[in-house]
């Protein structure tokens, strides 16, 4: 919506407008950090697959040490 | 399915718990053999020294240099906590406190290459790579930012030598000067030190002591990788419950969750390599992954107080004194740097830099492994004995 458009509408309405935006926007940032913690969450229900993937440090190093040298090429 | 093959509920509830059991048995048995093992050590080196251990680590005096053997001791074996117990066995045997504080500043640089390692499985995947890396590192910038505040300090000063040493004085005491109530250690040590000093003594009368603490290092390697590798079995579920409670939380439920968990695993490189992954996905971010760091290096100081606990005798309250160092260092280090704020964010910013330069260049990640935990402390030992 461009300020034009705004001009049209009441000064009442707008208070309105912005406050219900406000509170759609804070309820949506809610939902997202709801989201990001239950993500966490899920993540460290998974931690003996992480904890596996903590062991593979000389294979890493060999993998990547294979890449580095491919890229060169 | 015949009747035989069918699993009874009963049984498997007891089976495991057997399980866990022996598991928990292992852990104990190794526990003591560590202990010993730091016995073997503190008594080998005194007696390949003869009391003389300060003119044979003439050359680690320099600060710098014992800071580099520190380094690269716990760079090639990656286990700050093999080299903190071996550190504590040889300041038993004689080896200078003063001498020891550097190396151990050194072995907590030297443990962040673990992580460093793990996030190289990330390299195929670049955003995933780049999060990754910049959360195994910005363990490296905090302890060479750590070494470079608090290393001229010590040597000016020696504030963590003292603080370390009026500590031990306190629990360390008695009429055979042995770590208070511990006084049972040595003799319920004594059968396995007596039992490898035989066998030194078979091998070779003449080496017998350099065999003890060869035998001593292996067995401390050997009981703390494999205590490690019980622990993050038996702990993991412990560990989930301690990391599901601090997220959402505060930077300091962060450092002391990271502290309980290496507590658990015995481990600061599993903490600091868990991490990794976890940032790698995206879904923890950089500046939670930080503080959880450095609780570890916190936790991983109960192995070389746990080491501390097997000598006794005259130089019990050095040993002490050394695993008390390891431990206030560390703990000031977080105060500090994390404490003020233009500190606290110079190790992210560090570690994000060198991962946006590492993902456009992997080349750099390489030469950046390989420099900093190998290259650079070399070529330091090479300018040192040249001057």
């Amino acid at each position: 919506m461009s300020q034009k458009e705004y001009e049209h509408i009441s000064t009442k309405r707008l208070r309105r407008l912005v406050k219900r935006t406000s509170k759609t926007l804070s309820e949506m940032q809610e939902e997202l950090d709801r989201r990001y913690l239950e993500e966490q969450h899920s993540e460290i229900d998974h931690l003996e697959e992480h904890l596996d993937e903590t062991e593979h440090g000389l294979a890493n190093f060999f993998a990547f040490f294979k890449e580095v040298m491919g890229d060169k090429k | 399915m015949t009747e035989t093959s069918q699993a009874n509920p009963d049984n498997l509830l007891s089976q495991s718990a057997l399980a866990t059991f022996l598991q928990w048995l292992a852990i104990a048995i190794l526990v003591y053999l560590l202990i010993s093992a730091v016995g073997m050590i503190g008594d080998g080196f005194k007696g390949a020294t003869r009391g003389q251990a300060d003119e044979l680590f003439q050359f680690a005096t320099n600060p710098f240099m014992g800071l580099i053997i520190g380094i690269l001791a716990t760079a090639m074996i990656q286990s700050s906590s093999t080299v903190t117990s071996i550190i504590v066995g040889l300041v038993a045997g004689g080896l200078p406190v003063e001498t020891a504080v550097p190396m151990i500043m050194g072995a907590n640089i030297g443990t962040t290459i673990t992580n460093t390692i793990v996030s190289l499985g990330h390299v195929r995947r670049d955003k995933e790579f780049r999060r990754a890396f910049a959360s195994a590192t910005v363990h490296d910038f905090f302890n060479v930012m750590a070494v470079i505040i608090f290393l001229p300090i010590e040597i000016l000063f020696h504030p963590l030598e003292k603080i370390g040493g009026f500590l031990a004085g306190l629990f360390v005491g008695g009429e055979d000067m042995s770590v208070k109530g511990f006084n049972f250690i040595k003799p319920a040590t004594a059968p396995v030190i007596d039992a490898f000093t035989n066998l030194s003594n078979l091998i070779s009368e003449n080496a017998a002591s350099i065999l003890l603490i060869i035998f001593g290092i292996i067995i401390i390697f050997l009981a703390i990788t494999l205590i490690g590798k019980l622990l993050k079995k038996l702990m993991v579920g412990r560990a989930k419950v301690i990391m599901h409670r601090a997220i959402g939380k505060g930077p300091l439920t962060g450092i002391f969750s990271g502290a309980v968990v290496t507590f658990l695993v015995q481990s600061s490189s599993t903490t600091t390599s868990l991490m990794v992954p976890l940032a790698g996905t995206g879904v923890f971010r950089l500046k939670q992954i930080y503080p959880f760091t450095l609780g570890a290096n916190i936790g991983t100081t109960i192995t070389a107080l746990l080491a501390a606990t097997a000598i006794s005798g005259e130089t019990a309250v050095f040993a002490l004194q050394i695993a008390l160092v390891h431990l206030l260092y560390n703990t000031s280090a977080v105060s500090l740097i994390y404490g003020v704020s233009f500190l606290r964010t110079m190790p992210v910013r560090g570690a994000l830099w060198l991962a946006k330069v590492a993902t456009q260049r992997k080349s750099i990640a390489l030469a950046y492994i390989l420099g900093a935990f190998f290259g650079v402390p070399a070529f330091f030992i090479f300018i040192t004995n040249q001057f």
